[in-house]
């Protein structure tokens, strides 16, 4: 049955309860007499286009879409061209790394398209063609180039001296975007900076003693977007599935250390001990994601930060070394407007954790 | 010197409903509703403020779509028929509030006087022609107003350049005639960017465009700023990005205002709670109950559910309103304030982009709230400066020069709101259709049979029809499903029938009249923007 809903909201109309509902009409409206309302929907489209083609989709820095279709039966092709041979051949989608040229193949599915999940700041090229043990690849289409997008701040700094702000203000300014990863990260850096590239390895030491190779600038770059990345909780196989082998196997050991259960309030309790980061995480922030994210017709479902953090950093400049007082993440003088939208009355927020010094 | 400078921007969008093929339509309602909540009484409340001397100043983008909505005379007629029935609805309500239900009179008196006003505004103040009373405020230096995608259309998944190029040029040009003048800037439809779109903004003639926070933020090099100024892409097109702390104070699920116990419970209407006989004459003619508009009760609180709210008292709403309208202000001063301080000294830039509909309809106070919002920046203007991002270029020649990063506002900042399993089956037919759109542009691009340029318009319109980002956004949210998929697919096959009659004949003009009847979105469309260049 055919729920009427709110145009742009994920909240289902109402059921009757209320100031005279004498007679209480469901507020689902039977699916025939509303359908032949619609647009009409006699035909399906056409399954095939009949050319040859094949997109490639960025959906997010970790996803790729590929769909193709071919002018031709792709099979009656190949035998055409290969006779007997062909029957070794299967249909197969593959994804290249245009960088390290690695790639990941895939049976092809009659449905003609296929999710990769894939690195952000890379680029891929996508391919449908014939894959045989130990035979080349006979390709049929290629997608053309598709470049994840790089998350998180970028490493290049303006040139021009009056856009060129030192890493330890930018770190400030990204604070106050409420981009809170992207500032530890940035402080982190600042951090390093400051000491000739040895914060962040003091921190990795004190998590765990195993021992991390040496570690040029690049690698420093990555073991601070690792410690963020646990810092802010973020799923341990996605982690690691973006290390470098080097750091990989330092996550292993300090998983290993601690169990699998990453000890987060003594990496916080570390951050603040060696560095004066202060954080304040409120997870009670992560029930946004949960309302409906859209309050017109059809309007945007507009992203919010998952979670509200503050990250409160001290000055890299020496002598200024004290902390600032902790601001509060709620308006100090707004009583009772913790209140969430009157579509989250229906909704159960989700248990608390947090996080605070 | 003030500390800082803010600037307000409001989306209104509806995707095109307009079906003369039915006398009611249920998704026309859309339409009606977004008229009598929101724009009506913002257009009043502008002006209102205007005559008053505060001096509103804010940027609104009245998409393409809705302009030509609002411009349209079987819509206007029958939103004059939507708020008839609406009114007389309301003047029964005084009466049985009254006799039945005193502790809801006083908010039956409130709709009927609100909808009394609104009836003087739609027939003798604005006689039936809103896009005008936008144009007049614009001219008046109230509002920028600044256009969209054609459709709506989710630019960075549209697959060809030209139809891209296509969604930006009829835009312009339908700002042009609606407005008389060419736009400044852009919101780019559901801020999604992809790097070279501002290539087709700068040859639209475009000075800017709205994104979201991290295309700046993740920008190359770093935003010396963050997003407290606009940056430049290289090709001289400026961005202006999404202030996030402002966002949440009227979003957030812990802080946003519209969650306030006093403000109107959205979800309980007089639809759903009257006696369905005593409803019947208002409802259209399948009888099915729908939200008529008309809510008695309030928040009441987080946890209450719906049939223990209580009732809605306009004027403890109404000082909400003022409260967090001074609260508002207030904290954006402090804002501006502590980010000055951490600028170095640069004045920042605050930049609220909302959307339009959030006010009034979902927000019913929301109108009220802006206005005493902007009555409060007036008091407080040496503090801190409402403009708009034109007037912010203007005054502020020197900008930081990035590359920007890929992103939307949509859940997680990227596309998958638009592309996903439940969605992307769309792409291979809306894909198909602009490769196809171009190819039969570009082959008759020097036709001279009108019947074959009716045709070929009319293709041109059901593109853009099925390439609305409504629609992908419907299917994934789970609402209006089947009607966002019934709509795509029809323009989809009212396309291909289209190109068909073209590329093999004979043109059946039955069809194509009925098309045009039907689709009669941009009457001054030339298919030749689809042409290869």
């Amino acid at each position: 049955m055919m729920t009427l809903r709110f145009p742009g909201s994920s909240e289902q109309a109402p059921a009757s309860a209320g100031v005279a509902a004498a007679d209480t009409m469901s507020p689902n409206s039977g699916p025939d007499s509303r359908a032949a309302l619609l647009p009409e929907d006699d035909e399906s489209l056409p399954e095939l286009y009949e050319r040859d083609d094949m997109q490639l989709l960025v959906q997010s820095p970790h996803r790729l879409y590929a769909y193709w279709q071919h002018a031709h039966e792709p099979h009656a092709t190949l035998h055409r061209a290969f006779g007997a041979a062909a029957d070794g051949y299967h249909l197969a989608v593959r994804l290249i790394d245009l960088e390290t040229g690695h790639t990941e193949s895939a049976a092809a599915s009659p449905a003609r398209n296929y999710w990769f999940d894939v690195q952000p700041g890379r680029a891929y090229r996508a391919e449908v063609g014939f894959a045989a043990a130990g035979k080349p690849f006979v390709r049929l289409l290629a997608s053309a180039d598709a470049r994840t997008p790089t998350v998180g701040i970028a490493p290049e700094r303006d040139e021009m001296p009056e856009f060129g702000a030192r890493t330890h203000e930018f770190a400030q300014v990204v604070n106050e975007t409420g981009y809170a990863a992207d500032a530890l990260a940035v402080a982190l850096e600042a951090a390093d900076e400051a000491t000739q590239y040895e914060s962040t390895l003091t921190l990795a030491h004190a998590l765990v003693a195993a021992v991390l190779p040496a570690l040029g600038p690049a690698a420093l770059a990555e073991l601070r977007t690792l410690i963020v990345a646990l810092v802010f909780a973020e799923p341990l196989p996605l982690i690691r599935a973006q290390l470098s082998p080097p750091l990989a196997r330092w996550l292993d050991a300090l998983l290993a250390a601690q169990g699998t259960q990453l000890d987060q309030p003594r990496l916080l309790e570390l951050l603040r001990e060696l560095f004066g980061f202060e954080l304040e995480i409120d997870e009670e922030a992560q029930a946004a994601t949960l309302r409906p994210t859209s309050f017109a017709w059809s309007a945007s479902a507009v992203r919010q930060p998952e979670r509200r953090v503050r990250v409160w950093l001290p000055s890299m400049t020496p002598g200024r070394s004290a902390l600032p007082p902790l601001r509060s993440a709620q308006p100090s003088s707004f009583g009772g407007s913790h209140e969430w939208l009157p579509s989250m009355s229906v909704r159960q927020q989700q248990p608390l954790l947090r996080w605070r010094f | 010197m003030p500390t800082g400078f803010f600037s307000l921007i409001l989306h209104a969008h509806l995707p095109f409903v307009r079906h003369p093929e039915h006398a009611e339509f249920l998704e026309e309602d859309w339409l009606y509703e977004a008229i009598t909540e929101v724009y009506l009484p913002l257009l009043a409340t502008l002006t209102r403020l205007y005559n008053e001397g505060v001096r509103p100043r804010l940027t609104i983008n009245v998409s393409p779509t809705l302009c030509e909505m609002l411009s349209d005379g079987l819509l206007q007629a029958r939103y004059t028929r939507h708020l008839t029935n609406l009114s007389a609805l309301a003047e029964q309500e005084l009466d049985r509030t009254l006799r039945h239900l005193p502790q809801f009179h006083q908010t039956a008196r409130m709709y009927a006087d609100n909808l009394r006003a609104t009836g003087r505004l739609w027939h003798e103040v604005y006689r039936h022609d809103l896009v005008r009373a936008f144009r007049g405020l614009q001219d008046a230096g109230v509002v920028e107003l600044i256009t969209c995608g054609a459709t709506h259309g989710f630019l960075p998944l549209i697959s060809t350049q030209s139809a891209r190029r296509a969604q930006i040029e009829i835009a312009v040009a339908n700002y042009q005639k609606h407005f008389g003048r060419r736009p400044r800037g852009i919101w780019l439809p559901e801020c999604a960017y992809a790097e070279g779109l501002e290539q087709l903004l700068a040859a639209a003639g475009l000075e800017y465009f709205v994104a979201d926070t991290h295309a700046i933020l993740y920008g190359t090099p770093r935003p010396r700023y963050g997003v407290f100024a606009p940056v430049r892409c290289p090709n001289g097109v400026a961005v202006f990005a999404r202030d996030l702390e402002t966002s949440q104070q009227v979003w957030s699920s812990l802080i946003g205002y519209p969650g306030d116990p006093d403000y109107r419970e959205f979800y309980r209407d007089v639809g759903w709670d009257a006696p369905h006989e005593y409803l019947r004459p208002h409802l259209h003619a399948d009888g099915a109950r729908r939200p008529l508009g008309l809510k008695y009760f309030r928040v009441t609180g987080r946890e209450v559910p719906l049939e223990h709210k209580q009732p809605y008292v306009p004027a403890h709403a109404r000082g909400r309103a003022r409260v967090h309208a001074e609260h508002f202000v207030r904290e954006r001063i402090r804002q501006a304030a502590r980010l000055r301080e951490t600028l170095g000294g640069q004045q920042p830039l605050i930049v609220s982009p909302y959307d339009a509909e959030l006010f009034g309809h979902w927000w019913f106070e929301g109108v009220q709230f802006l206005d005493y919002v902007f009555q409060e920046l007036h008091e407080r203007q040496r503090e801190l400066v409402t403009l708009t991002p034109g007037d912010y270029l203007d005054a502020h020649a020197r900008l930081q020069t990035q590359r920007l990063s890929l992103s939307s506002w949509g859940a997680d900042g990227y596309y998958k709101v638009w592309l996903n399993e439940g969605n992307a089956w769309m792409y291979p037919h809306q894909h198909a259709a602009e490769t196809r759109m171009t190819s039969l542009a570009t082959r008759h691009r020097a036709a001279d049979d009108e019947l074959l340029r009716r045709t070929l318009n009319q293709a041109a319109r059901e593109l853009l029809l099925a390439q609305s980002s409504d629609w992908a956004f419907q299917i994934y949210q789970g609402t209006t499903v089947t009607y966002a998929a019934r709509r795509f697919r029809a323009h989809i096959r009212r396309f291909n029938a289209l190109a068909d009659n073209i590329e093999r004949g004979p043109i059946d003009q039955t069809q194509l009249a009925d098309y045009e009847a039907r689709d009669n979105i941009f009457p001054e469309l030339d298919y030749r923007i689809y042409a290869a260049t």
